[in-house]
């Protein structure tokens, strides 16, 4: 019962949070215009946060550059738990137009673990929408653990694995 | 003797207690944040939305800066939240007191003032930068708008001849309402309810494009749900505390002597308290933030002069 | 009193995108500042040397999320001067139509943001709604709301039917209405007057020793317009004042913006009146012959050069972009100096950054 309150909760209050972390801007206002009389996201309960410890959801777009990885993985540290990472745009999915450049990384899922990809050069915030709405459909508190033991594994943890996911993409390359 | 404890429990745990003033607090929230939607040109969020976003608060993880003061930083959210609920104790609401006695406006007005000293202590202990700045800025902003704000609510008082927030609505239902009197206090009042709840144009110490998140940029989960609901019931009590004072609490002039007495009371008490909501929201929507050195200008130079205009006009009707 | 340093950014409400500025700040007063670029940095000139000159449109594009079009124009400008190539009429009105839909495009989102950065948020909310009418044109008119993949060498990629020159004419028309409410918003509105009158103010000395171009050099009165000092594209037909003003701070760019909006919607109009019928393209050549050039034009922010050298093969030897920014950048760095802290935000809409052009 408990559970289905706190899921209920969280599937309705995404507090988001922005970062670029190497883009052309072209994502980042199409983000921004989401709060705007046209797409209004605050109908479905997002808000955009300005401090990463009081947000939800990290939207990432660009691609990484060497100088935003460390930060990029900071920022996502400094979230409290449970939490979620969308990479919107082509150059976050997979650093798109600027793969091969001597300062990329490539795409968030270098740096960071990614729970969804909205491509798109820049994803019409339709779309931004739709893929925020579906995450949020996915968002569960099982029914046999209590809320927070159901939260993600904490960040050192999630540090590792990100590391480890960084290196597998490498090897597909 | 079991049935009194049982009273005065329900008293203070459902109505008009605690239950009551969440209720009261979430409400307020929305129809605040729908009516900035709507004037914005936007939709707004769904009724359920202050809830959700308070369980959701309340089940994340609450994690703060190694450097920070742990059990000052957890105890601070909850005194603050103490502080503004037991003010609400002592405010009526429709006609009804919980406790009331002779000077209960100056513990009332003592206890609403609380949260924003712990505000500032908040940015102290959480130690980030912008907390620090968020912090000092709520301070600066404190004594800007509190003094002025002390000095409008004294003036009802003192023309009643009496420190008792019921008696002064009693007097206003058996005379005029205070507002008509002292429109000027009411508006200082306004203004000062303002800069306590760090609303536009007054909302210094949080200002997103400055310091992030102000004293709270480093709070997250459960403490931060506490801080945001301290506001939200501090915007009930501060809002219910007008109306009681400059509004005539429930009384509605010649209708109140229509039948179902209790009905009418609540009607009119809460139709007010919507009106200065609403009064509320639509100054949010209408300014920018000042910045803060202008807003101890106008504190200082505008605001506190007319406060003391207000108390001497009073004082000298009183004498008279 | 003691000095606290107050890191803005890279993640940052105030900034859209990355980069860093440390404050040292006295109480509110901030005495210095030092800045740190280089976190969108992209290696875009290295990319466009490994890229054929087709395949570079589609990257350059992408320098910048909201000045796009202007990017890929001078660009092909640029390529176009090397190649000898004679662009047809109604490709250059067409290039010159996008050219000011983008520049309407920028100066209402820059005044949201400005606004935003206020903490007001309602001027935010109707001038970003305001844009999604320039925004609807745009994509009407290439299928794309923020890049829009409409110049390619030799000319362009669309040509619209009547039709959709009359859809465009009414949105125009509305929109009109719209920027001229903001005009008296701007104009009038008192808290936004309180903070940014007197604010983030420069003197034509300044602006001349940093070289700042665009609207904060005309808000100084610098009466300089590549758009009407060297023109491009259609631009030598068309009639078009260009805006200044002298009090040369905050709010003084932010007339010059909103008032530039307007000229651009008379501007378009007349693009629409004068649109000559015929091709919208030239073929190119996949070579381009050895040589070198530079381009010119003005950008929403101010003027973009493009160098662009060929050594006769088909990728560019050297291609370098010089963006409004980078002056306003150094600028920058002399007016965040005694300061109040909550006027900085004010002072950074001010000069309007793109780092994503800067850095690159």
């Amino acid at each position: 019962m408990l559970n289905r309150l706190v899921q209920w909760a969280r599937r309705r209050s995404p507090w988001v949070l922005h970062y670029n972390s190497g883009g052309c801007n072209g994502c980042d206002i199409e983000i921004l215009d989401l709060l705007t009389p046209r797409y209004d996201v605050e109908r479905l309960g997002i808000l955009k946060e300005a401090s990463p410890r009081h947000a939800d959801i990290l939207l990432c777009t660009g691609p990484v550059t060497r100088q935003s990885r460390d930060r990029l993985r900071r920022i996502y540290e400094q979230m409290p738990a449970p939490k979620w990472v969308v990479a919107v745009g082509t150059c976050a999915t997979s650093g798109g137009v600027f793969r091969g450049s001597y300062n990329m990384l490539g795409g968030i899922d270098q740096v960071i673990p990614v729970d969804l990809y909205i491509p798109g050069c820049p994803p019409r915030p339709e779309v931004i929408i739709e893929g925020l709405a579906r995450l949020l459909a996915t968002i569960d508190v099982p029914e046999d653990k209590p809320p927070r033991d159901a939260a993600e594994p904490p960040a050192e943890q999630l540090k590792s694995v990100a590391a480890d996911e960084g290196e597998a993409s490498d090897d597909g390359d | 003797m079991l049935s009194d404890i049982l009273y005065v429990l329900i008293r203070l745990l459902v109505l008009p207690g605690f239950t009551f003033l969440l209720a009261c607090a979430l409400l307020f929230q929305w129809i605040d944040r729908r009516t900035i939607a709507r004037l914005q040109a936007r939709v707004g969020p769904p009724w359920y939305q202050p809830l959700a976003d308070l369980v959701k608060l309340l089940t994340k993880e609450s994690i703060l800066p190694a450097e920070a003061d742990l059990p000052i930083c957890t105890a601070l959210p909850l005194v603050s939240l103490a502080a503004v609920l037991t003010a609400a104790v002592y405010v009526p609401v429709g006609g009804h007191t919980t406790y009331s006695f002779e000077g209960d406006l100056i513990v009332v007005l003592f206890l609403l003032s609380l949260p924003a000293l712990f505000y500032f202590l908040a940015g102290w202990v959480s130690v980030g930068v912008y907390s620090v700045v968020g912090g000092s800025r709520s301070l600066l902003q404190y004594f800007s708008y509190e003094v002025p704000f002390l000095m409008a609510l004294s003036a009802p008082a003192i023309l009643t001849g009496s420190w008792s927030i019921s008696r002064i609505v009693g007097q206003q239902a058996t005379a005029t309402w205070t507002v008509f009197v002292q429109p000027l206090g009411f508006l200082l009042a306004l203004v000062g309810l303002i800069g306590k709840l760090k609303r536009v144009p007054f909302d210094i110490p949080k200002a997103k494009s400055e310091v992030v998140g102000g004293p709270l940029t480093e709070f997250s989960g459960r403490k931060l749900a506490l801080w945001h609901l301290t506001v939200d019931i501090q915007t009930v009590v501060g809002v219910f505390l007008l109306v009681n004072m400059f509004l005539g609490g429930s009384d509605l002039g010649p209708l109140s002597s229509l039948p179902l007495a209790g009905l009418m009371d609540a009607l009119g008490f809460g139709l007010k308290a919507l009106v200065m909501l609403l009064t509320l929201s639509v100054t949010s929507v209408l300014y920018a933030r000042l910045r803060i050195d202008q807003l101890a200008d106008l504190g200082w130079r505008v605001l506190a002069p007319l406060g003391m205009l207000q108390l001497a006009v009073t004082m000298l009707i009183g004498a008279v | 009193m003691t000095r606290v340093t107050i890191p803005i950014g890279p993640q940052h409400p105030l900034l859209k995108e990355p980069l860093s500025f440390m404050l040292t700040a006295e109480g509110e007063r901030v005495v210095d500042s030092v800045l740190r670029l280089g976190y969108v940095h992209r290696g875009i000139e290295r990319l466009a040397e490994e890229r054929s000159w087709v395949q570079n449109v589609h990257l350059l594009e992408r320098v910048c999320g909201i000045c796009s079009h202007i990017h890929t124009t001078t660009y092909c400008q640029g390529v176009e001067a090397l190649l000898e190539l004679e662009v047809p009429p109604r490709a250059q009105m067409i290039r010159t139509l996008m050219c000011e839909l983008e520049r309407i495009h920028s100066h209402l989102l820059w005044l949201g943001v400005l606004a935003e950065n206020v903490g007001f948020t309602t001027i935010f909310m109707y001038s970003w709604r305001d844009r999604e009418m320039v925004l609807d044109i745009m994509e009407d008119l290439s299928g794309g709301r923020i890049a829009h993949a409409v110049n390619i060498i030799g000319g362009v990629r669309i040509d619209p039917d009547a039709e959709q020159l009359d859809s465009i004419r009414r949105g125009l028309d509305k929109l009109q209405q719209q920027v001229d409410t903001l005009l008296d918003v701007v104009q009038h509105e008192r808290s936004l007057r309180v903070r940014t009158q007197h604010v983030g103010r420069t003197t034509k000395e300044l602006v001349r020793r940093h070289c700042v171009v665009g609207p904060v050099a005309r808000a100084v009165g610098i009466d300089e317009d590549i758009r009407r000092d060297a023109p491009y594209a259609a631009y030598d037909r068309l009639s078009f004042k260009v805006i200044t003003e002298s009090g040369g701070d905050v709010w003084a760019t932010a007339l010059v913006r909103v008032r530039e909006t307007s000229e651009s919607l008379s501007l378009c109009h007349q693009i629409l009146d004068q649109l000559d019928p015929g091709d919208v393209a030239t073929r190119a050549g996949r070579r381009v012959p050895a040589g070198e050039v530079v381009s010119r034009a003005e950008a929403p922010r101010g003027e973009v050069i493009y160098y662009i050298r060929s050594a006769g093969t088909d990728k560019p030897a050297r291609l370098k972009i010089r963006t409004p920014t980078l002056p306003a950048l150094s600028l920058l760095g002399e007016q965040l100096r005694d300061i109040k802290l909550a006027d900085v935000p004010v002072v950074l809409s001010g000069v309007d950054l793109c780092i994503a052009c800067a850095d690159r």
